[in-house]
């Protein structure tokens, strides 16, 4: 008897009520630099908004927004860096669009271990430190101590735009270390009295930390414009955004308390 | 009562219920047959596609120039090694003779900046109050300025100005540092006597090494300005290359595409794939021409660069002040013959290379397997699936952490198993069994945020200091994820250990006692040789616990991927490395399906799995010769 | 071996090979079993220190001085920003976000000075929990279904041959193979290849293989592959337990004496009878123990979840977001990624410290520690008792 209830009642809730719906979330995939802090905390504001949107956010680097949003796995892509040409080449293969939505502006700190003497590194010697040419403090005129270069991991955007912006496209010097995201190179750089990093303006106020001027310049909201190492961040989607990706798009991009939060977090907003 | 077992035999497409149930059965020990032996295909399948594509990849390399370019560029870093060692030697050299003049002009410079960025309002004030020429306005405005110049200076502590600590004895050098801010005028921005004295004296004092450095210094331009160049044409090619495949891609798409569709639509879609400009054949003999062409220049810059290397290195001071500087010109004068040497033989291959050379098959896969670069895909000059860095960053972790769970998990369990109490045994061997629960996830964040610090913090003082590698700078580094990963594996090694000396027949060690020996030397001469092979499979075991654990490495060993500095010794054990666990780990995430990046990650995965799989046949092998023998 | 004992055997030709004299080897003797102790007892005194560490750190996030003891908030919400700021008296304030926005809501004219904020230093972990938990009861649900009959399979139908004797052979292997290589695996597998089917009202056509309108509903049964998913993340940690599962269901099946089977089917039972009245109940208890073991292998694993099922951040627990109805509803539950506590922690870690923060790692990692820990214990009591009951 029990048994019988038991089927009938399964076999009810499999095919009684057959209504197909998918629910709505967005998922959004991408940048280190923006995912780890800006948009938890614009996803948070919109929750709190009201809005009955579901949120999966993972920020491994602009290369997952990539690889995922020709995937078909994400619904908008964080990056700290506009597309390669190859991935919009990818993109065009197959017969999508890459949509970019501008989220803010940012500059590349590079940080050094507060202990150490250096305050100012032209873009010169900094080419030469992450390239590798420059193998130790002594040579910068420093305490002598062989240079722990820390970069990002290869999916980073920071990490490529760096590349272009201060390294004039030359590869990273083979002993660098490759870590997952700004907070992990803040913390190295900071327990690491011959550590060099870089992270974006969001991620410098830490203790044990110096953001160095770049030639002559300090990474600070104030210095747009004459700071060298200064980017734009994207949300990129496959396609025109529709529907909650478009809803949230708008207000994360155009809203006067996006703008509020994006410059807490440290961030430049876009006009 | 009826008989409980009876039952009807009722039949579906011509089975008995018995036969479904058997069925069913069975089907499931297939599915877990069939994914089981899925695995090993899906690896299969996925990494050995990857030897064409890196051949496919290759090919474009050779043929785009940027295969040539590389000569220029393994050139010019070598020499870079040499520049980077003159100028350590020269700046140690300099602190040697002239800490107190470098100190202060490096305190100065410091206190500049702290000036112009404090004082900032008043700066500016004065300036504009320079301009206008208003006495009693310029009055107020350089009352303001010094004042607060004043307290700026005032406020200026020795340990942040002076951070090499090169005036930390020299109070006279540093109250007239001091002296020298106090009337610094930061709009006229001239620099006071006492700075420009103390440089001018560093100037006299390292003419003749500076002049060899510069020449060394100098020697390489004309090859780096080439390499830069020709960097510049070969990724230029490489984009347009890589353009028109995608573009011919696409136009392929469309055209396949366009055969489902009908109607306008279908005209339509054929128009875009027309529309698309796609090259019958990329032209890479014309655009790696201006490569070829450089050659003669090639060889002039090389030529160039031997001749000032060895008048610079020759013009390199033989007496020194400080013995830092005296090892490293030392070491430059060694190096030079062999870097020379190295010059001439590139240079020598570079004029052999050709640019539409097949590309061996073979060499697919050394390059895989035996390079030494891992460069992927994204940006940067060109991708390089080396895997060796990985492997040995891998086999060198496990190494270390074999060294450590040696001793303690052998040593523990036969101390366990043969010479504690009872009471001792009987919460020993649960709580280091216990270990295996500890996620590993939990052991690498211990690392981070405990050992490292520790390891940072202890192995400079004087009792560790002596060890290869010790003071440790950094907190990710081999060691640490290394003796992490040591916890990890003694659990293994005991239980199995202790397993084996169980299984060493009683009569043994009875024989043994009975012949007067103490219960040690039984252990050592009799127990622990007869369950030998036992012992052996469970190191292997544990070697391959070891090596197959990824959080840990990826969280705490430092994630730097180059082969170890030889040169330290025994040293490499502090320096940071990438495994082949943590690469997968790491690099998954942002690779799309089915590029070169993709596979080259299923290939370090199916390596893995053929490893741990050698591991485990060889480790139940010696156990089925222990059975043999006892 | 037989070299050694040939060496002694001489030895012992040549007088007793053990007697070296009687004070030097007692003092030899205790200084090898002293090393010995010492290298047992440093093992358990790192163990000590690392628990001990997590514990002392750790529990004071979890715990708290007045009822109920227990910080019922670390386990009632998921992580969020933490905001920290001066209020208008220049008292350092530390909200989380939903109180700091309860705070600036009631209090609209409240001064806030030096607002920095801490990602995923507020809050609890219980999306995190939950996630795990789902994943972890997924992966042992497919892993005993497929696991206890495949042993079953072996054990009470199959006939001894090549096939059985592979099968152990791969079973025995792959539990070495590293966790890392199974979350290739199941990516590839599970989540990309479109065999896999899922219930939706929109297939995504790019991928789907086939797509069966199922009518009268509007959906579509589609084969896509499952993507990302709880689904896909529980399947590939059961294909990892599987070899586990499968080992000690036979080992418990092969210990009901024979004489059980013997005697149900003298009886006149058919096969299945005896297997479900005769055989199973006896091995039930092995099982029970299996799974539990299983159950602390799996809930430990970081690496094959990482890009198979696990996520960062999300906004709801996986059941609040779920549309649909009847297996529509059940497929878009199932069709979410998850946050899982070692992935959350493994986030957290990289994380530049701060006071906040840091409690809620320890916090973090002690949970989860003690709930493997837990389950590992579980097991071994659970082994004892079997063991002592079941004697035949």
């Amino acid at each position: 008897m029990i048994k019988k209830t038991t089927t009938a009642f399964a076999l009810g809730l499999l095919f009684s009520l057959p209504l197909a719906a998918d629910p709505e979330k967005l998922v959004i995939m991408g940048s280190d630099t923006l995912g780890s802090k800006l948009v938890l905390q614009l996803k948070e504001a919109y929750m709190t908004l009201g809005r009955d949107t579901e949120f999966e956010i993972s920020a491994e680097g602009s290369s997952q927004a990539f690889a995922n949003l020709l995937a078909g796995e994400a619904d908008i892509g964080m990056s700290s860096r506009d597309a390669q040409e190859e991935e919009a080449n990818r993109f065009l293969a197959k017969g999508k669009k890459l949509v970019e939505h501008a989220a803010g502006w940012d500059m590349i700190a590079v940080i050094v271990n507060e202990k150490k003497g250096v305050r100012k590194l032209t873009l010169k010697e900094i080419e030469g430190i992450f390239t590798g040419d420059i193998m130790d403090w002594s040579e910068l005129g420093g305490k002598p101590g062989k240079i722990s270069v820390y970069t990002r991991n290869t999916a980073s955007g920071t990490f490529q735009i760096f590349q272009r912006l201060a390294m004039g496209g030359r590869d990273y010097s083979a002993s660098s270390q490759k870590l997952a995201g700004n907070e992990q190179i803040a913390s190295e750089v900071a327990a690491n009295e011959n550590g060099i990093g870089y992270v974006g303006l969001a991620f410098i106020d830490k203790k044990g930390l110096r953001a160095v001027k770049v030639d002559g310049v300090s990474p600070s909201p104030k210095n747009k414009g004459k700071y060298p190492l200064a980017r734009k961040l994207f949300f990129y989607t496959a396609g025109e955004p529709k529907g909650s990706v478009k809803k949230f798009l708008d207000w994360a991009t155009k809203s006067d308390a996006a703008k509020e939060i994006v410059a807490k977090v440290g961030f430049i907003s876009v006009k | 009562m009826a008989n409980k077992f009876q039952s009807k035999e009722r039949r579906l497409f011509g089975v008995g219920i018995q036969g479904w149930i058997k069925g069913f059965f069975s089907g499931n020990a297939g599915v877990s047959m069939g994914v089981i032996f899925l695995i090993f295909l899906f690896l299969v399948f996925e990494a050995v596609r990857f030897f064409p594509d890196h051949h496919r990849e290759l090919k474009l390399v050779r043929r785009t120039g940027q295969e040539y370019v590389d000569f220029l560029r393994r050139e010019a870093r070598g020499y870079q090694e040499i520049s980077s060692y003159t100028n350590q030697a020269y700046f140690q050299e300099l602190d040697a003779r002239f800490g107190v003049q470098r100190g202060l002009v490096d305190g100065f410079e410091v206190l500049q900046g702290m000036i112009e960025d404090g004082a900032e309002p008043e700066i500016e004030a004065l300036a504009e109050a320079r301009d206008v020429s208003d006495p009693v306005a310029l009055r107020a405005a350089e009352k303001r300025y010094w004042g607060r110049v004043g307290e700026i200076v005032d406020s200026a502590e020795r340990s942040s100005v002076d951070s090499f600590g090169r005036l930390s004895t020299e109070e006279s050098a540093w109250q007239s540092l001091l002296q020298a801010a106090r009337r610094y005028d930061a709009v006229e921005e001239e620099t006071p006597d006492l700075i420009l004295a103390a440089e001018a004296r560093t100037e006299s004092g390292m003419a003749e090494f500076r002049k060899a450095k510069t020449m060394i210094s100098s020697a390489g331009s004309d090859l780096k300005n080439l390499r830069d160049r020709l960097v510049r044409i070969a990724s230029a090619t490489r984009k347009d290359a890589e353009t028109d495949y995608s573009l011919g891609m696409r136009k392929k798409a469309l055209l396949e595409g366009s055969g489902k569709l009908d109607g306008k639509a279908r005209e339509e879609q054929i128009a875009e794939a027309e529309a698309l400009k796609v090259l019958d054949q990329f032209p890479f003999e014309v655009r790696v021409q201006p490569i070829i062409d450089s050659h003669d220049e090639h060889q002039k810059a090389v030529e160039h660069l031997k001749e000032q290397l060895k008048k610079g290195i020759a013009a390199l001071p033989t007496e020194f002040s400080s013995e830092a500087s005296k090892k490293l010109v030392m070491k430059i004068r060694e190096a030079e013959p062999a870097y020379l040497e190295a010059l001439d033989q590139s240079l020598e291959e570079a004029s052999e290379w050709t640019w539409n050379e097949e590309v061996n098959w073979s060499s697919s896969v050394s390059r895989f397997f035996l390079g030494k670069e891992w460069k992927t895909a994204s940006g940067g000059w060109r991708q390089l699936y080396g895997f060796l860095p990985l492997f040995t960053g891998s086999v060198t972790i496990s190494m270390i952490a074999l060294c450590f769970a040696l001793p303690f998990s052998i040593g523990a369990a036969i101390y366990v198993n043969q010479l504690s109490s009872r009471w001792e045994r009987s919460f020993m061997k649960p709580a280091i069994e216990m270990i295996q629960a500890i996620p590993s996830i939990v052991l690498g964040f211990f690392g981070i945020m405990v050992l490292g610090n520790m390891l940072v913090e202890y192995s400079d003082s004087p009792w560790v200091s002596w060890l290869p590698g010790f003071p440790i700078t950094q907190r990710l580094n081999m060691l640490n994820a290394g003796m992490l990963l040591a916890l990890m594996a003694i659990p293994t090694i005991f239980t199995l250990c202790e397993d084996a000396l169980n299984n060493v027949p009683r009569s043994f060690s009875e024989a043994s006692l009975a012949l007067g020996a103490s219960r040690f030397q039984t252990v050592q001469r009799v127990v622990v040789p007869a369950a030998i092979s036992g012992i052996l499979a469970a190191v292997l075991l544990g070697l391959g616990r070891i090596i197959g654990e990824t959080m840990v490495v990826l969280l705490v060993a430092g994630n730097r991927i180059a082969m170890p500095d030889w040169g330290d010794g025994l040293g490499i054990i502090t320096q940071p490395s990438h495994t082949m666990t943590g690469i997968i780990a790491q690099e998954m995430g942002e690779v799309s399906e089915g590029t070169l990046h993709y596979r080259a990650l299923f290939l370090i995965g199916l390596v893995l799995f053929v490893v741990s799989l050698l591991i485990n046949l060889s480790a139940q092998k010696l156990t089925k010769r222990l059975g043999a023998h006892v | 071996m037989s070299k050694s004992f040939g060496r002694n055997y001489k030895a012992v030709k040549a007088g007793n090979p053990f007697d070296s004299g009687g004070r030097g080897r007692r003092w030899r003797d205790r200084l090898g079993t002293g090393v010995f102790a010492i290298f047992t007892y440093f093992i358990l005194a790192c163990v000590f220190l690392i628990i001990g560490k997590i514990t002392l750190t750790g529990a004071p996030v979890l715990f708290q001085s007045e009822a109920p003891f227990l910080n019922t908030e670390f386990f009632s919400k998921s992580p969020m920003t933490l905001h920290e700021f001066e209020d208008g008296e220049g008292n350092n304030c530390r909200l989380d976000h939903d109180r700091f926005v309860d705070f600036k809501k009631n209090n609209p004219n409240a001064v806030i000075k030096n607002e920095q904020t801490h990602s995923n230093a507020g809050g609890g972990i219980l999306g995190p929990l939950v996630g795990t938990v789902l994943l972890v009861v997924l992966c042992m649900a497919i892993a005993l279904f497929i696991g206890i009959s495949t042993a079953i399979y072996l054990v009470e139908y199959a006939k001894e041959g090549r096939i059985t004797n592979t099968l152990r052979l791969a079973i025995m292997n792959l539990a070495g193979v590293p966790s890392i290589v199974f979350g290739l695996f199941g990516f590839a597998f599970f989540c990309l290849s479109p065999i896999f089917p899922v219930f939706t009202a929109v297939p995504d056509w790019e991928k789907s293989l086939l797509a069966i309108p199922l009518w009268p509903s509007d959906g579509y049964l589609s084969f896509q592959g499952w993507g990302s998913s709880l689904l896909a993340g529980g399947a590939t940690l059961a294909v990892m337990v599987l070899p586990i599962i499968v080992a000690a269901c036979e080992e418990s099946l092969k210990a009901v004496p024979e004489g059980f089977r013997e005697a149900s089917l003298a009886l006149g039972a058919t096969k299945w009878q005896c297997i479900r009245t005769a055989v199973l109940p006896y091995a039930a208890p092995g099982m029970l123990t299996a799974s539990v073991l299983g159950i602390t292998r799996v809930a430990g694993e970081t690496a094959p979840i990482m890009f198979t099922a696990a996520v960062v951040t999300k906004g709801k627990l996986p059941w609040e977001n779920s549309e649909g109805s009847g297996l529509y509803w059940l497929s878009s539950v199932l069709t979410q990624k998850v946050e899982a506590l070692p992935y959350h922690i493994y986030s957290i870690s990289k994380l530049q410290s701060n006071e906040a923060l840091d409690e809620m790692r320890y916090g973090s990692v002690l949970v989860f520690l003690f709930l493997v820990i837990g389950f590992a214990m579980i097991s071994v009591v659970l082994r004892s008792r079997y063991r002592k009951k079941l004697k035949w």
